[in-house]
């Protein structure tokens, strides 16, 4: 592991930021570390950075524990949320901040800043100040003065989050190739699911100062381990009594079960529904068109959740009675996740 | 097109307000000054602002004044710096105590100083020990200069201070730098609009003291003569256009000061409003 957490905690006062987390990062991977908003992920990259100090446990960055090595010395470069860019530099000045407080050769930092403002692709902005620049160009500057001294590991706290909707999925692209060209080992702090299952080549789900579950994108997706991942990717609905609903196993001392879109098969009275003997009779409470598919609020068996129907299917009506059918389910006890599989389907596997 | 709501009604009458207001207080006595410097023709004028003693006086007057001020922006941001960044008992009262010289009248304050850095005086003892004299030289005006000018400069860069992000502080720590070049790269540039605006009025505010400096001056012709007593003493002889005229140059320089930190501000206001 290229970089470990060992057992950190650290609270402010009686909140507790950081409550025993462990884990490891191997060199070269972008990493994102997801959870909603006060969940901890940005004390850990800002003590990752040495911006905080945990109360214990061990940090360490290519085999040394780094905890009493400041931050100048770490050798980390950082992207801010809102960039910090410093107002009173050209774009030039900038990029060439970490090199010149570290005296290197005049040539050299010529050379290098040459070099990055190419590979952001902001050449001729060399003279412009943050102000006369756009939030994506802004962004831009901000990685290439991180990179600038070569730092063994890229830390960026919510890079896309001050940038709207279509210059982010641009920079999201730009970014995930910049780090895999660099093989720069990246560690980046999100809130927007969407965002950590697109970039990142590993997820770290963080929750109330816990880490949750650690695993490629399509593990965490496919397979939650905990309560709260299951509920936390993907449209999840809860349902108020999943035994209500046909053919799935009993579990007596369930706490919750989620059901999200791609379980569930909607279809009208008059369409075909292949499990329409344990599909359950559903009325549609709300649409909302969502660009290349319909999503549909529908209330069966005193459970409202949501479920999807693609664009080249026959509209369905607010108020319309249709049939509902959900291929799987979570359920969650304790702390544990259970996947259940709908029984129709596994008796025609047998059949077949 | 509808007239669009403001929240003082009626421009024409908030208008009128602004315009008396700024001829009664500041144009018209100004332009009186001009008026009575117009008695005398250009060659009298001349006469009277390169007599000897006035030039004595404007030298005193400037160099005190730019001593003054400078010590002040150093010493302006030092306090800004404590009332800002850290927490101590009687923060409140002490951020406060910055007001007073503004409060007092500065005859009082040139009292106090005088009898106190005098050789006799508490603080004034121990430098006359070394043989040095505050009271009475110019270093006595400078310290009475730095008293009046100080709030200018701690009230300009205290708020800026307030308001500037942490985050511009770690972000030049991780990139490597120290603590000095954090404070000189990064919140020094970020402080300088301020400090260039505190110094200004600071020293606009020096070319013109007199209340508190007379006392503390001594007043010895070519030596320790500030041009506002030579102003006072042409007016006690009834010689207006010599007074108006000396005191024209004063307004001169003091206007270009206030100019010049303008011309930052513009500067500055560019590079953070973006436009190309």
């Amino acid at each position: 592991m290229y970089i470990e957490l060992r057992d950190i905690n650290k609270s402010y006062g009686d909140f507790k930021a950081s409550d025993n987390v462990n884990f490891g990062i191997e060199k070269g991977k972008l990493v994102a570390l997801l959870g909603p908003s006060g969940s901890g992920k940005t004390t850990i990259l800002r003590m990752i950075a040495g911006l905080e100090h945990p109360d214990s446990g061990d940090i360490i960055i290519d085999g040394q524990r780094v905890n009493d090595i400041p931050a100048s010395k770490r050798g980390i470069g950082f992207v801010f949320q809102s960039y910090a860019l410093f107002r009173y530099m050209t774009v030039f000045d900038n990029i060439a901040f970490g090199l010149q407080v570290k005296k290197a050769d005049k040539k050299a930092v010529q050379e290098r800043v040459t070099e990055l403002i190419k590979l952001i692709g902001l050449e001729g902005f060399e003279n412009r100040y943050p102000s006369q620049l756009s939030g994506g160009q802004r962004q831009r500057v901000a990685f290439a003065r991180a990179l600038a001294p070569n730092p063994q590991v890229l830390l960026l706290d919510e890079p896309f989050a001050a940038i709207d909707a279509k210059v982010r999925q641009e920079l999201r692209r730009w970014l995930k190739e910049m780090i895999r060209k660099l093989g720069v080992t990246s560690i980046f702090v999100t809130h927007d699911q969407d965002e950590a299952l697109d970039v990142a080549d590993e997820i770290i789900v963080t929750n109330s100062g816990r880490i949750e579950q650690t695993g490629s994108p399509l593990e965490i997706y496919r397979a939650p381990a905990t309560a709260f991942t299951s509920s936390f990717f993907g449209q999840t609905s809860e349902l108020e009594d999943y035994t209500r609903f046909k053919f799935f196993d009993r579990v007596d001392n369930y706490d919750k079960a989620f059901v999200r879109p791609e379980f569930i098969k909607m279809t009208k009275k008059d369409e075909i529904q292949k499990y329409k003997n344990s599909a359950a009779e559903g009325i549609v409470e709300d649409i909302a068109f969502r660009g290349n598919y319909i999503e549909y609020t529908v209330n069966s068996n005193g459970s409202t959740f949501i479920a999807h129907r693609a664009l080249d299917e026959e509209k369905v009506e607010v108020g319309e009675k249709v049939d509902v059918f959900i291929y799987r389910l979570f359920i969650t006890v304790g702390n544990e996740v259970r996947l259940l599989k709908n029984g129709s389907i596994r008796e025609e596997m047998v059949v077949i | 097109m509808g007239k669009k709501s403001r929240i003082i009604p009626g421009f024409g009458l908030s208008m009128g307000v602004t315009l008396s207001m700024l001829a009664l207080i500041v144009l018209i006595p100004l332009a009186s000054l001009v008026i009575f410097t117009a008695k005398l023709t250009p060659s009298e004028i001349l006469e009277v602002i390169t007599r000897k003693r006035v030039l004595a006086s404007f030298e005193v007057t400037f160099i005190t004044a730019l001593i003054a001020s400078l010590i002040n922006a150093v010493m302006g941001v030092v306090l800004a710096w404590v009332l800002v960044r850290y927490d101590f008992p009687f923060k409140r009262l002490m951020d406060g105590m910055i007001e007073l010289p503004f409060a007092l009248p500065t005859a009082v304050a040139g009292i106090s100083l005088t009898s106190l850095y005098a050789d006799t005086g508490a603080v004034g003892k121990i430098f006359a020990k070394f043989g040095i004299k505050i009271a009475y030289t110019r270093i006595g005006i400078t310290v009475a200069l730095v008293f009046i000018g100080i709030p200018f400069v701690v009230r300009s860069v205290q708020p800026v201070l307030e308001k500037l992000d942490p985050l511009y502080e770690e972000a030049a720590g991780i990139l490597g730098a120290n603590k000095s070049q954090i404070f000189r790269k990064v919140i020094l540039p970020e402080l300088s609009p301020a400090i260039f605006t505190g110094f200004g009025l600071a020293f606009g505010r020096c070319l013109g003291e007199y209340g508190s400096v007379v006392f503390i001056a001594g007043n010895q012709p070519f030596k320790t003569e500030i041009t506002p007593l030579i102003i006072m003493s042409e007016l006690q002889e009834y010689d207006y256009s010599s007074a108006t005229a000396i005191a024209l140059v004063m307004l001169l320089a003091a206007f270009v000061i206030l100019f010049l930190v303008n011309l930052i501000q513009i500067r500055n206001s560019k590079i953070l409003g973006g436009g190309h």
